[in-house]
């Protein structure tokens, strides 16, 4: 190899750090060449090898190979911190004294802070004679007098002084980080956040900064101060301990989490609360052992051996709870219960409200509306006076036709127990007008006059009962009373529309009273004043006529032709907005049927041609749904769906074909309505959803045979099963029951297959009858055994008598009970 | 892993208030928090103020909340009130010495050869 070859390889070692190559081959060169400058080269190797060392706290190994650089150089030594901090590492303090004795002062001030930073922390704390060898002229003896009288002021309380002295030290120093420390400390206790913050402008890499991490932590509490303990060494852990005065049981407490500290899950928790239970308060260690059994059950025994073990009442309340947190409620429910007997048995008039809010809360789980009204009236028991029960009762007896009666005689409660309340009254209102008692719908809206003077729905009660009165006067020719009906419903001062109404009712009367020629000029210019369109002036006069049973045609004849007339936005607005009005007496509906076939031309003609909105689509579609007015809404919703083909639409469409009787509907659109449904969990359309679901739950209510199909797909069997085998036990168990029974109990099946998993369900059902076991393995034979006992479980839910018993369904699917479960 | 965790925080904490406070108290504190949060300009905080104010605002909810509410495994409060001292301890200088030494040993040194400029 040729020297040229070798020094290029010996350049490469170098410059990749491999310096143990790097020095054989310089020493091999600078034996072949006696060249002075691989001399230097192998010194310059041997300094980096020793650096690399030090910096990887091999002290001993740097210090040898700086043995080695000094033979290959001369003085002034590169590095000489270093080889000083590796002897300070190594305490080899002959060959230290020595080095520093070397030190000049401006390699000690200028050239090596932080050595000379080190240096002045070691003569104040564990190596004061190193002072003597340092070069007495330097900055740092200086400023190292100053500091020392500033401790020994601090030592000697002698405040001002030793803030002078702190004054002093220049911002450069090596002693800057010290003075932060010693102005931190003045700051304790009394301002100890002053003093973190001051703490925190020491930076990490200061010599300083481990006596600025003790000091904040001797000034942190609770789990910051753990936190800052598990990061110290054992030795300055002890020292902080011992200085926050913690006492050992404290200390052995703070040991055991920080050595637990990685895997600090539940049940060390749970032990060292009650390994060092002496360090809380009875009662609240206690409490917390009981939170936390919630989730590490595990820990009953102990719990039972040291506290005392809860009344009923609270074991129950908070397995309920831990169940809920699980989204178990049907297991939280049993043991809610067995709270509700728990607070019966102690009799404590105290407990009768605890017992209301459980029987509320477990209503709001309940998968059927009956059981949950049912706990709320229960409640009442407890707590007669809560009002949002009874809103809560009005409002699910007021969802279904067949509770009527029970609606109405909550109502009279509600009335007598609180006859003030708008909220009620309100009520009272629309099932006043509901039974066209106009009478006590006035009573009632005048009571919430009396109390809200501006509330604008009983003021629209009054009016539009006036109105009403007024109608019947002219129908009954009671003409000199027509005027002050009238004249009362426009001191309600309702606004320009609803003035507007009684301008055109002023007319009618003058047609029927005065002259057809001077009531038609009235009206006339009645409308005129309105500014309504030809449309909508066409409605309203024809609906006013039609309440007041006078022959609209005539009346017509006055406004202009409607037929070709395309209405704007605004206008079609209104007219939904007077379907809404006339609507409200639902006994007028044929009226208002009337009165729409006028206008159906133009708007017919309107949906077809404008550019209408989905949203105005939408609207008008609702008001004509309100109305039952189906043609129009077959009509609206098929130009809907030509413009957007979404799931709302084809509802729309399937509802009004049936003239909005599910069971009545094609099963072409029942089909299509399957697919939207699915839809309408891919576009996250609750709305559409809504909509659909309880049509095809009404649809498949009055077709059980369905129902069964759709109920084995939602348990996920296949359809392709042999039929005749999967029918004949549903068909022996079952086939006495009417249809409308097996409707009522398929749709609370549903419910149950959606609230509860298949095995909880053959637990629940089968309850001990016989093995699980022997219930799966008839079940992978018969998949239908499910629907069975789902249907089973919903006679029961819904208690109905249906004389089959789980005995008879495991014969029917052939399950041996010859063995039962001895439970 | 840290032993700070951080919790949900109960209807009391959220208006700093103890569990004993009564309706005037609850409703005071409420105000003021309201009047730090308003709805317009921290939405988000102010709706938590609200749902914690609407839980135990009075004696009826209070029981419902107190009721329907999980016993508080709160970790932080057991280390917090384990490491309770009897009152605030002060730094001699004797022990401010303690803690200098303390500071220093062989990672100190190693910090200072890391720092120093090759």
């Amino acid at each position: 190899m040729t020297i040229n070859t070798s020094e290029q390889q010996a350049q490469s070692q170098l410059g990749s750090g491999h310096y143990k190559e790097a020095i054989r081959l310089y020493k091999k060169l600078w034996a072949e060449t006696d060249d002075k400058k691989y001399q230097q080269q192998l010194a310059f190797c041997y300094l980096q090898r020793a650096l690399s060392f030090a910096s990887r706290g091999m002290a001993k190994e740097a210090l040898v190979l700086w043995g080695n650089y000094t033979q290959y150089t001369e003085p002034p030594y590169a590095a000489y911190d270093h080889y000083i901090l590796c002897l300070i590492l190594t305490k080899e303090q002959n060959k230290l004294q020595t080095a520093l004795n070397e030190l000049s002062a401006e390699q000690l001030d200028k050239q090596y802070p932080e050595l000379s930073s080190l240096l002045g922390l070691l003569i104040l704390t564990e190596q004061p004679e190193l002072q003597q060898y340092l070069p007495q002229s330097s900055v740092l003896i200086t400023q190292l007098e100053i500091i020392k009288t500033a401790l020994q002021h601090y030592q000697d309380n002698k405040r001002d002084e030793l803030n002078n002295d702190l004054k002093s030290i220049p911002y450069r120093s090596a002693f800057k980080d010290l003075r932060t420390l010693l102005n931190a400390v003045q700051l304790i206790p009394e301002e100890t956040s002053q003093a973190q913050k001051l703490l925190t402008k020491i930076p990490d890499n200061s010599i300083y900064s481990q006596a600025a991490n003790l000091l904040l932590s001797f000034t942190l509490e609770g789990q910051e101060l753990l936190d800052k303990l598990a990061t110290l060494s054992n030795k300055q852990r002890k020292l902080i301990t011992k200085l926050k005065g913690f006492n050992k049981e404290q200390i052995q407490f703070i040991d055991y989490l920080i050595q637990h500290k990685d895997r600090l899950n539940d049940k060390i928790k749970f032990n060292v609360a009650i390994k060092y239970q002496s360090l809380w308060d009875s009662d609240f260690i206690q409490q917390f052992c009981q939170a936390l059994l919630a989730h590490y059950p595990a820990g009953r025994r102990d719990f039972n051996k040291y506290f005392t073990r809860p009344g009923v009442f609270e074991e129950n309340r908070i397995k309920a709870l831990v169940y809920e947190s699980k989204d178990n409620t049907y297991a939280a429910e049993e043991h809610w219960l067995n709270c509700i007997d728990a607070l019966k048995a102690e009799e404590n008039p105290d407990n009768h409200l605890k017992i209301a809010f459980i029987q509320r809360h477990i209503a709001k789980q309940q998968p059927s509306s009956e059981e949950s009204t049912q706990l709320i009236i229960d409640s009442l028991e407890y707590d007669p006076e809560d009002l949002s029960s009874y809103k809560q009762i009005l409002h699910d007896l007021s969802q279904y036709d067949e509770d009527i009666k029970e609606y109405k005689s909550w109502l009279k409660k509600a009335l007598e127990k609180f006859p003030d309340n708008i909220d009620i009254l309100t009520q009272a209102i629309n099932t006043a007008m509901d039974n066209k008692a106009n009478k006590k719908a006035c009573q009632f809206a005048l009571k919430i006059l009396k109390q809200d003077p501006l509330n604008t729905f009983a003021k629209d009660v009054l009016f539009t009962s006036h109105l009403a009165h007024a109608r019947v006067l002219i129908t009954s020719k009671k003409y000199h009373l027509v005027d002050n009906e009238i004249n009362q419903a426009e001191a309600l001062k309702l606004g320009k529309h609803y003035l507007s109404q009684t301008q055109l009712l002023r007319g009618i009367l003058c047609f029927v009273s005065e002259g057809k020629e001077k009531g038609l000029k009235y009206i006339a210019e009645a409308l005129n004043h309105q500014h309504l369109d030809p449309v909508n002036a066409y409605f309203q006069v024809a609906m006013e006529a039609l309440l007041a049973n006078l022959p609209y045609t005539s009346i017509l004849k006055v406004l202009i032709p409607v037929k070709g007339y395309l209405l704007s936005e605004q206008e079609l607005k209104r007219v939904i907005q007077q379907l809404e009005y006339y609507g409200k007496d639902k006994s007028i509906e044929p009226l208002l049927h009337k009165a729409l076939d006028k206008i159906k031309p133009a708007l017919k003609i309107s949906l077809a041609e404008q550019s209408y909105t989905e949203d105005l689509f939408l609207s008008l579609t609702e008001a004509l749904d309100k109305h039952n007015a189906f043609q129009l809404l077959r009509y609206c919703s098929k130009q809907a769906l030509d413009r957007w083909n979404k799931p709302i639409w084809h509802y729309y469409q399937a509802y009004s074909n049936c003239n909005g009787e599910p069971e009545s509907c094609n099963y072409n659109f029942i089909l299509r309505l399957e697919k939207a449904q699915q839809q309408t969990s891919e576009d996250k359309d609750k709305r559409a959803s809504l909509l659909i679901k309880p049509f095809l739950d009404d649809y498949y209510y009055a077709h059980p045979q369905r129902s069964m199909d759709f109920l084995d797909k939602l348990f996920g069997f296949a359809e392709e099963e042999d039929e005749e085998y999967l029918f004949d036990p549903m068909e022996s168990l079952f086939g006495h029951l009417s249809e409308s029974v097996v409707g009522k109990m398929g749709r609370q099946a549903e419910t149950i297959a959606k609230n509860t998993s298949p095995e909880r369900l053959l637990k629940d059902v089968v309850n001990g009858a016989v093995s699980i076991e022997k219930v799966m393995s008839a079940l992978m034979r018969n998949p239908n055994l499910l629907t069975a006992l789902a249907f089973l479980k919903a006679a029961d839910n819904l208690n109905i008598d249906i004389n089959i018993n789980i005995s008879d369904v495991l014969d029917a699917f052939n399950v041996n009970q010859s063995n039962k479960c001895p439970f | 892993m840290p032993f700070l965790i951080p919790i949900m925080k109960s209807p009391y904490q959220i208006l700093n208030i103890n569990s004993g406070a009564n309706d005037a108290e609850i409703k005071h504190a409420y105000l003021q928090h309201v009047k730090q949060n308003p709805p317009d300009h921290e939405p988000e905080q102010f709706q938590i103020i609200h749902s914690a104010y609407s839980a135990i605002k009075d004696q009826k909810s209070r029981l419902a909340h107190e009721l329907f509410s999980l016993p508080d495994a709160n970790f932080n409060q057991v280390i917090e009130q384990a490491l309770k001292t009897e009152h605030k301890v002060s730094l001699t200088p004797a022990n401010f010495n303690l803690l200098l030494n303390a500071a220093v040993d062989e990672s100190t040194v190693q910090n200072a050869i890391a720092t120093t400029k090759k």
